[in-house]
């Protein structure tokens, strides 16, 4: 028996070396009992565990999309803790609660570990347990009966941002369907578009050195971005000023100044701090001169755009704007106009997005110390040699295309258009069968009522995922992936400030039968050759290891694939940045004019406002504006069920202002209808001074209506019940906060 | 929020009027143990944790890393952060307070425990043996910082311990190394060179309810910390909240 090491003494002195060193020595002694996170959860009695013993695997973290290097201290098969990789440049050590909470969601007694089909009505939530080969005959079956009616067209397929994601998209081709739908279109869609457009590319920040820190709602410390999270922090050690422009004081608005704007007003800011810039001669003359164009029709246009106007609209102060605009052209070159992340937020946000790139070049803050940048170029990893020709497809159904969304990503796709194809029956065809890849749809999409109806119309769905999530559970079969601490994915390395390849390996063995997504599709491709005979046979598409997917990323690097698995990345020598090449012109923009354009040349060939036109806000009297966003300890609508992360917010509420509180004679905590044009949610009340009257902020993920998810099942309410389906125009990114509310007392 | 250990509120009235500028917080006066302890000739060490609220941002990889390092009962806490909204729309603050046991150099949990089941070790680390505890609360209710909890797997009176199984292993503690930002510096009160006593040396630091006279080894950075009191003789809305009181222990 290992001694009990609160009896024991320290050895004096921690040295360096120490902290920096990872003991992993094994211990001789009897073999302990191992834990279970499932009795520790629930509150039995379980020993101790010891880093004494175990070994520790290095890997990458998936609880969200930062990817951060994580070590995994595992004792007799038995994943016990995570801790973050201090070798990793982007963590440097650190991981957030998600990361943390990793274990709980390998143990989780919610997930799901066999193949299970629907035996009572969809969500009735009647399931039975089916063997893999069940459950592969079972999908291929349906598959195969849907183009044999459809066309392989008739299948929709919608997958989550993850590494193995291509696989899913690989599979979806070879089929044979145009038709699919990704996560940019709920996310970041429009402001690539807007970037792209302006400058060709969507730059990284130098937030470590720079002076001036405009962030409009992004919210680096709550939803986090490595290594910007941290780097934000230092910056602001290293005394820069941040600026944050929220209708809701994020934990990011709290470390900085916070400007409650007026919702949907922030390009009214945008256009009159540039009006400021170029009415006092404020901006970078040589910069503007050499490496954008369009100046004099800017400064034509901006001149309407004045502080006492943007005043009107966005509720600041002209005199704080014209200060803005003095202080950041006084810290200029170092100013981060930050590009934010999530912009789903408005149907103008392309539009919008355009104006932050336009800001920054009034400014000179791009390519310098301090300001923004274009990555310096990551390692390029190897591709995969498929060796297969495509699949010849018919067009989308839904019309997203070059003729409605000429600057958009159309294999994105974008659910708001495509569900409404689909529910008016105005598609080219018809789509009866849904294939999902760790997407929660019916979480993510506004108006969930609607998604519910576009789900009533297909004859099949399929989602492969690990738990019973809102929309897993309405489907026909679940197939149980394994978790990514179960197995090995591509590598991947990341844009960005830092260079290296980094690797997620199994640490444990998969709990139950789950298995990886190349085994599902492996699996399933066998079934479906049998069946039909596809251009390209799908066993010929997937016959490959993941191990050979890795050697091929590998072959062009000094690296072979036991040295990852050993050290879990790879950091190549050269490191940092070679700034200066775009300002002094050896580096053309990727735009028409390889410049950045203020007015934007693609733009105006596709028939948009080649200068950002304001719209003026359109506000319903007596009714709150939604705004969503996250808190830390959440991804998305992934992780509200689990266990440790529940018991930090067990449930969301509506934020409210004392004011309005006061008005409708609400307490806090007391519970209150939330009602829009398309749903109604009672949920309770945080009357907060950190929101402005005109908003309500309510978080994503809860309101679950799968009882599978017995931790979250009942709790809190879901703010896609609310939101009305709207999008940008010219991304055709979603707009969440487009929906008006009205709050009522009970 | 249900899951608020106090709501601190005042009338609504009070609230609309309140006075919005963010008042002094109840916390001592500077603790320089760096100096004190510079010229001591004793080597030993004595742990302390320095955290710089500064940097913190409320995110709970500490408190969910402590869950999972130490087997912490659901509903039960050894690490927590507490969120600490004061004023009047648009003049708020928002600050976070960590929070864990002090590891007192004059804990009161020690004196009063009838069963001599908590001692202050060596290296200045106050302990629980968990065979000894005879589970009767008196620390529970003794420790001003309400750090301690009856653990209902072991029976035994239980807190924070700095992690010594990691400390044995020469890691830091799961809440320090789990730290995006480095808020938590952890060391050697003693060692004036190390990184703790250093920053402490050159920082204006405060511990929580020096009044109480338990000499805490736990030091804080740019604190803004709030009670009872603060609400009692402070016209303004103060909001605390701990995110205790979440899925308790089923």
């Amino acid at each position: 028996m290992k001694p009990d090491p609160r009896k024991q003494e320290t050895p004096t002195g921690l040295s360096r070396r120490g902290f920096l060193t990872l003991c992993a020595a094994t211990g001789a002694g009897a073999a302990m009992p191992w834990r279970s996170f499932k009795a520790a959860s629930r509150g039995l009695k379980v020993p101790a565990h010891s880093w004494s013993r175990g070994e520790v695997i290095p890997s990458t973290c998936n609880m969200c999309v930062n990817r951060c290097g994580i070590k995994c201290h595992v004792v007799d098969g038995v994943l016990e803790k995570i801790d973050g990789d201090i070798r990793n440049p982007k963590t440097a050590g650190g991981t957030c609660a998600k990361g943390q909470a990793g274990v709980m969601a390998l143990y989780d007694p919610d997930r799901i570990t066999h193949p299970m089909i629907r035996v009572g009505a969809r969500g009735e939530g009647k399931w039975r347990r089916a063997s893999w080969e069940e459950a592969f005959e079972y999908t291929a079956d349906k598959i195969d009966k849907i183009i044999g009616k459809y066309g392989p067209e008739g299948l929709l397929f919608s997958s989550c941002t993850d590494l193995t994601e291509v696989f899913f998209i690989k599979f979806g081709k070879y089929l044979g369907t145009p038709n699919f739908a990704r996560h940019a279109t709920l996310c970041l869609a429009s402001r690539n578009v807007g970037y792209f457009a302006t400058m060709g590319s969507v730059p990284d920040a130098d937030l470590v050195n720079a002076k001036y820190i405009l962030m409009f709602g992004a919210n680096r410390m709550e939803s986090f971005e490595l290594p910007h999270n941290r780097d934000l922090i230092a910056g602001l050690q290293n005394g820069a000023r941040l600026v944050v422009i929220d209708p809701r004081m994020t934990v990011t608005a709290s470390k900085g100044e916070w400007l409650p704007i007026r919702p949907r007003t922030d390009m009214a800011l945008t256009l009159a701090l540039m009006h400021v810039l170029i009415m006092e001669d404020l901006y970078d003359r040589d910069f503007v001169a050499s490496v954008t164009t369009g100046f004099e029709e800017l400064k034509a246009h901006v001149a309407r755009y004045t502080p006492e106007w943007a005043q009107q609209e966005t509720g600041i102060p002209a005199r704080t704007i014209i200060k803005m605009a003095r202080e950041m052209a006084a810290a200029a070159p170092a100013v981060v106009v930050y590009p934010g992340r999530r912009s789903s937020w408005y149907t103008n946000d392309a539009q919008f997005r355009r104006t932050l790139p336009m800001l920054m070049a009034l400014l000179g803050a791009f390519d310098t110390r301090g300001a923004s940048f274009f990555n310096a170029g990551k390692v390029k990893l190897g591709s995969f040699d498929w060796e297969l020709e495509p699949v010849e497809v018919a067009p989308r159904f839904d019309g997203f295309d070059e003729e409605n969304f000429p600057l958009a990503h159309h294999e994105d796709g974008g659910y708001i258009n495509l569900r409404d194809t689909i529910l008016n029956g105005t598609g080219k065809y018809p789509v009866k069968g849904w294939m999902l890849y760790k997407q929660n749809t019916l979480a993510s999409v506004a108006d969930s009522a609607k998604t519910l109806r576009m789900m009533e119309t297909m004859d099949f769905i399929c989602a492969i995922d690990i738990q019973p999530s809102q929309t897993a559970w309405m489907a026909d079969i679940i197939l149980p992936e394994t978790l990514y601490l179960e197995r090995l994915d591509p590598l991947w390395t990341p844009a960005g400030t830092t260079k290296y390849v980094g690797i997620r390996q199994p640490v444990v063995k998969p709990q139950g039968e789950a298995k990886t997504l190349l085994e599902i599709l492996q699996g399933l491709g066998a079934a479906l050759d049998k069946r039909r005979e596809f251009e390209t046979p799908l066993a010929d598409v997937f016959n490959f290891t993941m191990e050979d997917y890795i050697d091929a990323q590998l072959k062009k690097l000094p690296i072979d694939r036991a040295t990852l698995v050993k050290d879990g990345m790879w950091i190549p020598p050269g490191q940092g940045l070679k700034l200066g090449e775009y300002r002094n012109g050896n580096q053309k923009f990727k735009t028409p004019s390889g410049k950045i354009e203020f007015v934007s040349e693609r733009f105006r060939r596709n028939g948009y406002d080649p200068l950002p036109v304001y719209e003026p806000v359109v506000e319903e009297p007596g009714k709150q504006r939604l705004v969503t966003g996250r808190y830390a300890w959440f991804t998305h609508a992934s992780n509200q069920n689990n266990i440790w992360l529940n018991a930090i917010h067990p449930e969301n509420e509506v934020w409210i202002n004392p004011d309005l509180a006061e008005e409708k004679d609400i307490e806090d905590g007391e519970y209150v209808k939330v009602r829009s044009p398309v749903g109604e949610v009672r949920i309770k009340a945080y009357v907060t001074p950190r929101i402005r009257k005109d908003t309500v902020f309510i978080t994503h993920g809860f309101g679950t209506n799968s009882a599978g998810q017995t931790t979250l099942y009942g709790k809190g309410a879901a703010d896609q019940v609310l939101m009305e389906d709207r999008a940008d125009t010219i991304s055709n990114n979603q707009a969440l906060h487009e929906t008006f509310v009205e709050i009522v007392k009970l | 929020m249900t899951n608020n250990a106090t709501h601190l509120k005042h009338g609504r009235r009070d609230f609309l009027k309140g006075l919005g500028a963010a008042s002094a917080a109840v916390v001592g006066a500077t603790t320089l143990p760096g100096k004190a302890l510079a010229t001591a000739t004793d080597r030993k060490p004595r742990y302390g944790m320095l955290i710089d609220t500064r940097k913190c941002v409320g995110c709970h990889a500490c408190s969910v890393s402590c869950r999972s390092e130490n087997n912490v009962p659901m509903g039960k806490h050894r690490s927590w952060v507490e969120y600490i909204e004061k004023g009047t729309f648009p003049d708020v603050s928002l600050n976070f307070l960590p929070r864990l046991c002090n590891q007192c150099s004059e804990p009161q949990c020690v004196s009063v425990c009838p069963a001599n089941a908590t001692h202050i070790r060596d290296d200045g680390i106050v302990v629980i043996d968990p065979d000894t505890c005879i589970g009767c609360k008196y620390c529970i209710q003794a420790c001003p910082y309400d750090a301690r909890f009856l653990n209902p797997e072991t029976g035994a009176a239980d807190k924070c311990d700095f992690c010594v199984d990691r400390l044995a292993q020469g890691m830091e503690p799961a809440c320090v190394a789990s730290c995006f930002n480095k808020a938590r510096i952890f060391g050697d009160l003693n060692d004036p060179d190390s990184g703790i006593s250093r920053m402490i040396a050159s920082n204006a630091v405060s511990v929580l309810r020096p009044e109480m006279g338990t000499k805490p080894n736990v030091f804080y950075i740019g604190i803004d910390y709030a009670d009872e009191h603060d609400i009692r003789f402070q016209k303004q809305y103060i909001r605390v909240t701990t995110h205790r009181d979440g899925n308790a222990r089923r």
